[in-house]
């Protein structure tokens, strides 16, 4: 029978095929030409009068009495031309109804009714199916009939459990309509609490369920992964919220444990034309769907984050996600746990597809107004400045937030610039220039050597460059280029906040940047960043830790390759030695490390180029500025005086009380060439002496006594090292008095600085107990 | 003996300052007493002003020196010239320094220019034609001199490119000891 019937059908098929063609090729004529509308009117007025001579006809040919046909008069050309309409299109294939429809959006009035049409097309469908009702009123669907011993038996079935046999995604959105239905209020409270709840476990149940299938075998369930990703768009207000939240993170999770170690290349249409072997083909087919989700999850990531509607142009929306109207601090809430998935995702999976999207989305970010999410961006980006070993990403991340910087006019946080400083470069390529220029040109291979010389060359050369291949030093070099461009942007933005007009809040951290990185530095920034650095001390807006990070910076360009330059930088000894003045315990006692630290640059490393006035007065000034600070400064200070005694033996001098020379020591100069240091004497150690911090105490005696041969421990250490060792330390020796006397008391209340008097809250509290 | 008129001053002070910028006061207000300069003989001398008081119960014609003659004022377009005498007040107040190699000292102390392999060390920022003083490797002052080239000139100079002009030295003292007063 079955080869029988299409040829039958076929046949009987041919004439109401060719029927239809030609209605169909009509309706196109008219629509072209414009003239549909006529001829839809000539048609209905001829069936308007059909139905008003016969309506029971047409009632009959329809089936279904309970249709609005027997409604009045006045609504019956509207049915009628629904009921034609719906033949009309019930007749043509649904493509060329829904390209006729985008044909006729000229007009809008018919385009109105097209819809109402439509509108009404879809009720009359379910009408249809769905008018019988069971015996316990329960909505029943009509199937075939079955034929049994001659009588035809009608089957129906449930609609509900139809429905529940339905697909996923009609099953969610049936859902979402019911409860949207279900009549809440009648709930008490603490019912209301517990049926959410058992909603909220479903909804977690369902999301484990399915990351646990995605992990267990990423290749065979491409489509869980889908529904997971569905579930972002949950819509249910009870639930959403914290489903959302739920969703992001273990699809975060998820992503981070199944994305291969490669970056996924999505295949061209030749390509995917080419015949592969079955494996590889599944493996490719998975791959575009896993990137179509990663693709998928991001955006709706950066949706949460922007807070943007979802457009209805948009793949988003096609995909089933939309708006859920929250208080602003749920949505805050939600970007957050967004942005956290994101920078884990960038950190976990840098090499992936989209990182340059994420990059460049999460960078303008580490400016956000909310510190939460501007803290976490900066974090991850720390992360990878230490993680990233071929500086691939950390490029890309420095040249986006370089374009930040230009667009928002160097008006960002300080906190996007200070990530930069935990950058881990320890050598670039200073001469990039060099590279090209060793290789001799070809014209001057050919006159230098002869033939058989520079076949022997070329020879070698080859070699040569195999045995690098083999050495894998070309991935060095690679990074080396990439560390280079690194520090080309960084030190471009560095220089651009410099020479901004006004005294921006980023110059603490562009200086202290600068101060790290300064072996990076060419030398031929040098005598600008001089210039540069000569203005702003001059112009007497920077602070005093500024003013010191500017000296140590240029100290350090000139201790590295500088020292060939033979320079003497007079200006920066007298910045650091007025800047000296100005550091004591009550305003700022972290800064005494750096002087420790600048000294130390200055003039002990460059102790065969500076002039005997500026040591005795630097020596004269450390002592004198010991007094002044806090037992770790105080002996930081020692100890570097301590240096210059012993390298420079003319500082015997300052021993003496009788003085040499001309001159009287004038303390407050701000020049330490014009000072009269010579006639200056260390009178301050006696001070020290006696001080109450054992290691303060120990270094003045020794200094005191110029004995070099001291056996302790702390000696022989560094003076910067010294000072971070004793900063580490507690004030005073662990077997104080529990209890605070009156004397002590007396002392401890009314500190001038808050600083300090906070420190010792924190570390002695006993004494302050009231 | 008599304080200088407010032209001579000027030219003086102008001079002065070429090397030591504004420390001139430093010479003046001094904490061991007030000095000042006085013009004798067309010469300028700097002295305490208790000495100075002394120093004018001597009448003009047999007074020969007192103080320490910082240099003199040519007769003909009265420009000051500055003797190497000058050199023990100006070198602390020192703004651009220029430190000489060895080889090159004594080069210098027979009066001539310095090239630029003589080049020992060159303060930061120095321009061209700035008045500098020039001390040898071991911090000892050796005489004035006027820079020829700025310090970012003389990075790119030649060797044998002269970089400072000469002016006084303390070969003087040897050389030119019945100029000197």
């Amino acid at each position: 029978m079955a080869p029988k019937t299409p040829k039958k059908k076929g046949g009987k098929a041919k004439p109401r095929a060719s029927t239809a063609k030609v209605a169909n090729k009509k309706s196109n004529k008219f629509a072209k030409s414009g003239k549909l509308r006529k001829q839809r009117l000539k048609q209905k007025k001829k069936e308007f009068q059909k139905n008003k001579h016969d309506p029971k006809e047409k009632t009959l040919t329809n089936g279904n009495g309970d249709s609005g046909f027997d409604e009045s008069e006045a609504q019956a050309e509207e049915e009628v031309l629904a009921e034609e309409d719906i033949d009309f299109y019930t007749g043509q294939d649904s493509s060329f109804t829904q390209r006729f429809i985008a044909s006729s959006t000229d007009r809008k009035n018919r385009k109105r009714r097209l819809d109402e049409d439509e509108d009404d097309s879809s009720k009359y469908e379910k009408r249809s199916r769905t008018q019988f009702s069971g015996e316990d009123g329960q909505k029943m669907k009509m199937l075939l009939p079955i034929k049994d011993k001659g009588r035809i038996i009608p089957q129906m079935v449930n609609v509900e459990e139809q429905e529940e046999e339905a697909d996923e995604i009609e099953a969610e959105g049936s859902e979402v309509v019911e409860k949207e239905a279900e009549p809440l209020p009648e709930l008490s409270g603490p019912e209301l609490i517990a049926y959410r709840r058992k909603k909220l476990s479903d909804r977690k149940q369902r999301i484990a369920e399915l990351a646990t299938a995605v992990i267990e075998n990423p290749e065979e369930s491409v489509s869980k992964l889908k529904e997971l990703r569905k579930l972002l768009g949950e819509k249910d207000p009870d639930v959403c919220l914290t489903v959302r939240k739920l969703v992001m993170v273990s699809l975060c999770e998820i992503f981070t444990n199944i994305i291969p170690g490669y970056r996924v290349r999505l295949l061209t249409p030749q390509e995917k034309e080419q015949r592969m072997k079955q494996d590889t083909k599944k493996l490719m087919d998975y791959e575009a769907a896993l990137l179509l989700s990663y693709k998928t999850y991001l955006e709706y990531l950066e949706h949460t984050i922007t807070g943007k509607s979802f457009d209805k142009s948009q793949r988003l929306t096609r995909l089933g996600f939309c708006d859920i109207s929250l208080p602003k601090q749920n949505k805050t809430d939600l970007a957050i746990i967004a942005v956290q998935c994101m920078c884990k995702l960038l950190t976990s999976q840098p090499h992936f597809n989209y990182r340059n999207d994420i990059v460049n989305f999460l960078v303008p970010l580490m400016n956000h107004k909310n510190a939460k999410i501007s803290d976490a961006i900066c974090q991850a980006v720390r992360e990878i400045f230490f993680t990233d070993k071929s500086g691939e990403v950390i490029l890309e991340i420095v040249r986006a937030m370089a374009r930040l910087m230009k667009s928002r006019k160097f008006n960002v946080q300080p906190k996007v610039l200070r990530t930069l400083l935990s950058l881990k470069i320890k050598e670039i390529n200073m001469d990039q220039a060099g590279g090209p220029s060793k290789r001799m040109l070809k014209k001057e291979k050919f006159k230098k050597f002869s033939r058989r010389e520079r076949k022997r060359l070329k020879q070698s050369e080859e070699l040569e460059r195999e045995l690098q291949e083999t050495r894998a030093t070309q991935d060095k070099e690679q990074r080396m280029k990439v560390h280079t461009q690194i520090v080309e942007t960084m030190f471009t933005t560095f220089f651009n906040v410099l020479k901004q007009e006004e005294k921006s809040p980023l110059m603490p951290v562009v200086l202290e940047g600068l101060a790290r990185f300064t072996h990076l530095i060419s030398v031929d920034f040098f005598q600008d960043l001089y210039a540069v650095f000569n203005k702003l001390i001059g112009s007497g807006e920077l602070t005093q830790v500024e003013t010191l990070r500017c000296v140590q910076t240029a100290f350090r360009i000139l201790s590295g390759q500088g020292a060939a330059l033979n320079i003497d930088p007079m200006k920066f000894y007298t910045h650091l030695y007025s800047a000296m003045l100005a550091i004591h315990a009550g305003m700022s006692p972290e800064d005494a490390g750096i002087v420790v630290d600048c000294v130390d640059t200055a003039i002990i490393k460059r102790k065969k180029q500076v002039t005997q006035q500026r040591v005795l007065a630097f020596t004269k000034r450390l002592s004198s500025m010991a007094l002044h600070q806090l037992p770790e400064g105080a002996a930081g200070y020692i100890a570097v005086a301590r240096c210059l005694v012993s390298i420079f033996p003319y500082t015997d001098i300052l021993y003496d009380q009788e003085v040499e020379g001309s001159g009287v020591y004038m303390p407050y100069l701000q020049e330490p060439e014009h000072c009269h240091a010579n006639s200056a004497v260390l009178w301050e150690l006696h001070s020290l002496r006696r001080h109450y911090h054992p290691h303060v105490k120990r270094l003045a005696t020794a200094l005191l006594h110029k004995s070099t041969s001291d056996k302790g421990e702390l000696s022989k250490k560094e003076p910067s090292e010294l000072y971070q060792y004793l900063k580490k330390q507690d004030y005073f020796p662990s077997n104080l008095p529990s209890k605070a006397n009156k004397k002590t008391k007396a002392a401890t209340s009314g500190f001038r600085s808050q600083h300090f008097e906070e420190e010792l809250r924190t570390k002695y509290p006993q004494f302050f107990n009231e | 003996m008599r304080p200088l008129t407010e032209e001579e001053t000027k030219t003086f002070f102008e001079k002065l300052s070429k090397y030591i910028g504004d420390s001139i006061a430093l010479l003046l207000d001094r904490q061991d007493g007030a000095y000042c300069f006085r013009l004798h003989k067309e010469r300028v001398y700097y002295i305490s002003e208790e000495l100075m008081k002394k120093a004018g119960n001597i009448a003009g014609e047999n007074l020969l020196s007192f103080g320490t003659c910082f240099g003199k004022f040519t007769r003909k377009d009265r420009k000051f010239m500055l003797h190497v005498t000058a050199l023990d007040y100006l070198a602390p107040y020192a703004k651009y320094k220029v430190w000489l190699k060895p080889s090159a000292e004594q080069q210098f102390l027979y009066g001539h220019n310095v090239v630029k392999s003589g080049l020992g060390r060159i303060t930061e920022g120095t321009s061209d034609h700035q008045g500098v003083i020039v001390y040898s490797m071991n911090d000892m002052p050796l005489g004035f001199g006027l820079a020829a080239k700025s310090t970012e000139a003389c990075r790119h100079a030649d060797p044998m490119m002269v970089v400072l002009h000469h002016q006084a030295d303390i070969g003087e003292y040897i050389r030119n000891e019945n100029a000197l007063v």
